[in-house]
């Protein structure tokens, strides 16, 4: 009678075990779960983030781009303007001897 | 029995969800590995989109300053300009016509000697570019290095300029032009393909060494070898004597460059032509009055030849 009684128990103990196993190992798995969900969700924000970012950047540098060249066009133009009146000017200009044609 | 099976499933059940948990979690860990190499890769081009966009507001910063500068530079000029037209109202006439721009080549030939030097002087002092149809000679290397550096252009008048070597035919003045392309380029580094022949592309002596047709072989044969040659079309005389008048050179110059826009002007800086050397100055003044700018040859200049 005592043996059969004992047996019960040591199954009941067993259970109790494995059920706070089952339940130890699901709340560890949901941490984990948790953690590594989090850690990845965080990345996508980031990389959303930096991505957007970037877009703007790079429109910002084909804004820049076109500022280069349309100066550059202008710069060409007033250097053409410029070397025009030096042009003009310089026919005005007295002619210079050098000393090497004074002797 | 019923509570027995209850403990069991809540057992399986909390088992189960455990595997799926470790499951998804292992699927999120190789995602976010994924994510990370993402992220390091992105970063990094924004990084380097963000160099580039420094780079580029620098270079607009800078552009700006010379724009400013340029346009600070113009007005000035035209200040001046207006203050001469104010001390000079005539000049405003011959300003009038800037449109119809006349330029003038002076051109050189049967240098480098030592007349060349106070001809490179004069040139520099007064912002003048040139054409040098130059010789094979030994001794004038820094002459050579000089009319290339100094920014004139340095071209083939042949080795010797020895009519009777040279016209013989077709090989003996190519090779003779060759030996001289490459005296210049070992010197300067420059490959000319510009020509004068020497006497004119017209010339008849070459008939006394290579017959009557020995020019109409040799020109396609110079052409063909890529060369570029230019005749003249106003003659400053200095050649009609061992030593010309000064004054004569200086009024063949300046009476026939009226009739030109386009004034190719033949004169020499051989070691007997000092007389040349005199007349610049004058021949430049009165070219300037004439309203001509001056050049140097390309082989992109308009053509001016005999034939």
């Amino acid at each position: 009678m005592q043996k059969h009684s004992y047996s019960k128990k040591k199954k009941k103990l067993r259970k109790k075990r494995l059920r706070k196993i089952a339940i130890t190992l699901f709340g560890l798995s949901s941490i984990a779960f948790a953690l590594i969900g989090g850690k990845t969700y965080w990345l996508n924000a980031k990389v959303h983030a930096t991505q957007k970012a970037l877009t703007r950047i790079t429109q910002e540098k084909t804004e820049l781009k076109q500022q280069v060249e349309a100066l550059d066009a202008e710069i060409k133009h007033l250097k053409t303007e410029s070397e025009k009146l030096q042009m003009v000017l310089w026919r005005f200009d007295p002619v210079i001897i050098p000393e090497s044609m004074k002797n | 029995m019923a509570k027995k099976n209850s403990r069991t499933g809540i057992i399986l059940l909390f088992t189960l969800l455990s595997i799926g948990l470790l499951g998804s979690t292992g699927w999120l860990m190789t995602q976010a590995r994924g994510q990370n190499d993402i992220l390091k890769s992105v970063q990094e081009q924004l990084k380097i989109a963000q160099a580039a966009k420094a780079n580029l507001e620098l270079q607009v910063q800078d552009l700006r300053t010379k724009n400013k500068q340029l346009t600070a530079q113009i007005q000035e000029l035209n200040k001046s300009l207006q203050e001469m037209k104010d001390k000079m109202p005539e000049i405003s006439d011959s300003l009038q016509s800037e449109e119809n721009k006349k330029i003038a080549y002076l051109t050189f030939d049967d240098g480098p000697s030592a007349n060349t030097i106070p001809i490179l002087d004069f040139l520099k002092a007064n912002h003048i570019k040139a054409t040098f149809f130059v010789l094979k000679k030994e001794g004038y290397d820094d002459i050579y290095k000089r009319i290339v550096d100094e920014g004139h252009t340095i071209a083939l008048h042949s080795s010797t300029h020895d009519y009777a070597q040279i016209y013989q035919n077709v090989d003996t003045f190519m090779n003779d032009m060759n030996t001289l392309s490459e005296h210049i380029k070992k010197l300067t580094g420059v490959e000319t393909k510009i020509m004068r022949f020497p006497g004119g592309s017209n010339n008849r002596v070459s008939h006394r060494y290579g017959g009557s047709d020995v020019m109409s072989k040799i020109i396609p044969t110079v052409e063909e070898a890529g060369l570029v040659y230019y005749d003249w079309n106003v003659d400053s005389q200095d050649a009609a004597k061992g030593v010309q008048d000064t004054q004569v050179i200086i009024n063949s110059v300046l009476s026939q460059a009226k009739y030109n826009n386009n004034a190719v002007i033949l004169m020499h800086d051989a070691a007997a032509k000092t007389t040349t050397v005199k007349a610049l100055p004058s021949i430049v003044e009165g070219l300037k009055e004439q309203g001509f700018v001056f050049e140097a040859l390309t082989t992109e200049s308009e053509p001016v030849k005999f034939n």
